[in-house]
């Protein structure tokens, strides 16, 4: 992989596009449980941009993935911390599945405006920490290295995210 | 501690709800339009004997990108009857480009008259060209040769539940539709009459012939595969599957290819147990496979990318922005567009050549010497170029 990183520091588009795309899924999974699929996208994409410009810090090809997930959670952070200043209703339901020429069996996210109501209840930096651990399945320790802190401060967060959580589906009292 | 136990720590909706972002693909467009964003960014260079170098190259490469997907220069041999060759690399997204400036796909040879509700051509077989109808329940069956309307067969009247959809196959000597109340109706050709409804217990979604079986993937009752013998008349493999089996084939050599809707997966069945002997990744949610020498094609679903994967190279090689089912004929694929047919280069699923059509396309069959488009309320023959 580090010709392509070398390649694409110096400028090669198709390198750089070879290099994201295999994270390119995660990524966006990472985006959709941070901010919602509406702005899974926005978030995706301005990632990718921040991560061209920025490419020359990456050291190790075998870091790529990390610190690309770094920045997009830097990015969610920021617009989730944005949606708290200037609270809006944002989250629509998603559009049916196109079907094409046959019928196809409509799946939607199972009650995905409850969960939404209830992570956006969480400090974005609890909800950085969740998503992090239960949907990325990365270890603790590796949630403290994307979000730059330690581990002690981790396990507060996510304890404190578990609880708010399970308060908000009446699991536990506040 | 493993994904599932820790995901229990959480409130069972938010289990739930991780569960399915963790199935959600990125929109189809949404790696090229950041790509589009990048291009445009001036680059900071740190290496300062290369910026005029780096320009021309970098150049060069958008250029040629632009080409290949705009304009729709061609790249690789030309395909002709045999099975496409692979491309090397990792596999590019071909989008559609402008139809201006494409060589024609086709001419319309002739127009005939269908009933409003013939519905779409599902198969040609038999001397004739049979369009199906899944809602009326009603399979419409046409002379190749003179168009004339030759039988309207009710395939299994007052049905008592609903089928999923209407498909057909033939073999040499019975064409086999999907059948109300979870049954497999077999069609005599000679006499249009229906033979046989058999009662198989599963709803239908696709089917495939091969030899004297017919293999079924059940999407939405019992989410399996299952093999109907034609000469026993009975179900002879019922395989249940994790995943709802959506797109099915069945290579040359009698493996089993079937893709599970919403999922990434492309599974490789043995076809004498059913066991599952192979899982690869693709990106299509493919609800149709269709087979061309030792490639499958996978027609994607909710806004995912056709895709070509090379059975000998395990991977996926090359893909097509649009949900684009494809049809075989003499060697290349064959696909409606908006207003548009389309021919698809096989090995590099490039567009090639269109046939700007007009409204209301209603379907595409490839036949054994033309292509039938269903437009409004006439069917079209059309010679490919």
């Amino acid at each position: 992989m580090q010709p392509l990183i070398e390649r694409a520091v110096r400028g090669d588009v198709v390198a750089f596009e070879q290099l994201v795309e295999p994270h390119l899924t995660p990524l966006y999974r990472l985006a959709a449980a941070m901010v919602g699929p509406e702005e899974a996208r926005d978030v995706t994409q301005e990632t990718l941009v921040s991560a061209w410009r920025e490419l020359h810090k990456v050291r190790r090809a075998d870091r790529l993935e990390a610190w690309l997930r770094s920045i997009l959670m830097n990015r969610a952070r920021n617009v989730l911390r944005s949606r708290r200043r200037h609270p809006v209703v944002a989250y629509e339901p998603m559009a049916g599945h196109g079907i094409g020429h046959f019928e196809e069996p409509m799946v939607g996210l199972h009650g995905q405006w409850a969960v939404e109501d209830a992570l956006a209840e969480l400090r974005p930096e609890e909800r950085a920490v969740v998503v992090l651990h239960y949907l990325a399945d990365l270890t603790l320790r590796q949630v403290a290295e994307t979000l730059g802190l330690r581990e002690g401060t981790v396990k507060s967060r996510l304890h404190a995210g578990l609880r708010a959580l399970r308060h908000h589906f009446a699991e536990e009292p506040a | 501690m493993n994904r599932e136990q820790l995901r229990r720590e959480l409130p069972e909706p938010v289990r739930r709800y991780f569960e399915e972002v963790a199935r959600m693909e990125p929109p189809v467009d949404l790696l090229s339009a950041a790509i589009t964003k990048v291009e445009s960014e001036p680059r900071v260079n740190r290496f300062s004997l290369l910026p005029a170098m780096v320009a021309v190259a970098a150049t060069a490469v958008i250029a040629a990108v632009i080409a290949f997907n705009v304009f729709g220069l061609k790249v690789g041999p030309f395909v002709g009857d045999d099975a496409s060759p692979t491309p090397q690399g990792s596999p590019t997204m071909q989008t559609m480009p402008p139809l201006e400036g494409l060589p024609s796909a086709g001419t319309i040879e002739q127009r005939y008259s269908i009933p409003a509700d013939a519905g779409f051509p599902a198969l040609e077989a038999h001397g004739s060209v049979w369009l199906s109808n899944g809602e009326t329940g009603v399979v419409t069956r046409i002379d190749a040769e003179t168009g004339q309307i030759t039988a309207q067969i009710d395939v299994n009247p007052n049905p008592e539940t609903d089928r999923y959809d209407q498909n057909l196959v033939a073999d040499e000597s019975y064409v086999w539709a999907t059948g109300a109340d979870r049954t497999l109706v077999q069609i005599d050709p000679a006499t249009n009459a229906v033979l046989e409804r058999f009662d198989i217990s599963v709803l239908i979604y696709r089917m495939v012939v091969s030899g004297d079986d017919i293999w079924i993937s059940d999407l939405n009752d019992t989410n399996s595969v299952i093999r109907f013998s034609t000469t026993a008349g009975e179900v002879t493999l019922r395989r249940p599957m994790t995943n709802w089996p959506g797109g099915l084939a069945v290579a040359e050599n009698g493996d089993v290819w079937v893709t599970p809707y919403q999922a990434d997966d492309l599974l490789r069945l043995d076809p004498e147990t059913g066991d599952q002997l192979e899982s690869n990744t693709v990106r299509s949610f493919g609800m149709q496979i269709l087979l061309f020498g030792d490639a499958l094609y996978i027609s994607g679903n909710q806004g995912r990318p056709l895709e070509r994967f090379s059975i000998p190279d395990g991977r996926v090689t090359a893909r097509f922005s649009q949900e684009t089912r494809p049809e075989l004929f003499n060697g290349r694929l064959y696909g409606l567009e908006g207003e548009a047919l389309i021919v698809l280069d096989a090995a590099t699923l490039q567009v090639v050549a269109a046939l700007d059509m007009g409204p209301n396309l209603g379907g595409l069959l490839a036949g054994s010497d033309s292509l039938w488009i269903v437009q409004g309320t006439e069917i079209l023959k059309v010679r490919p170029a």
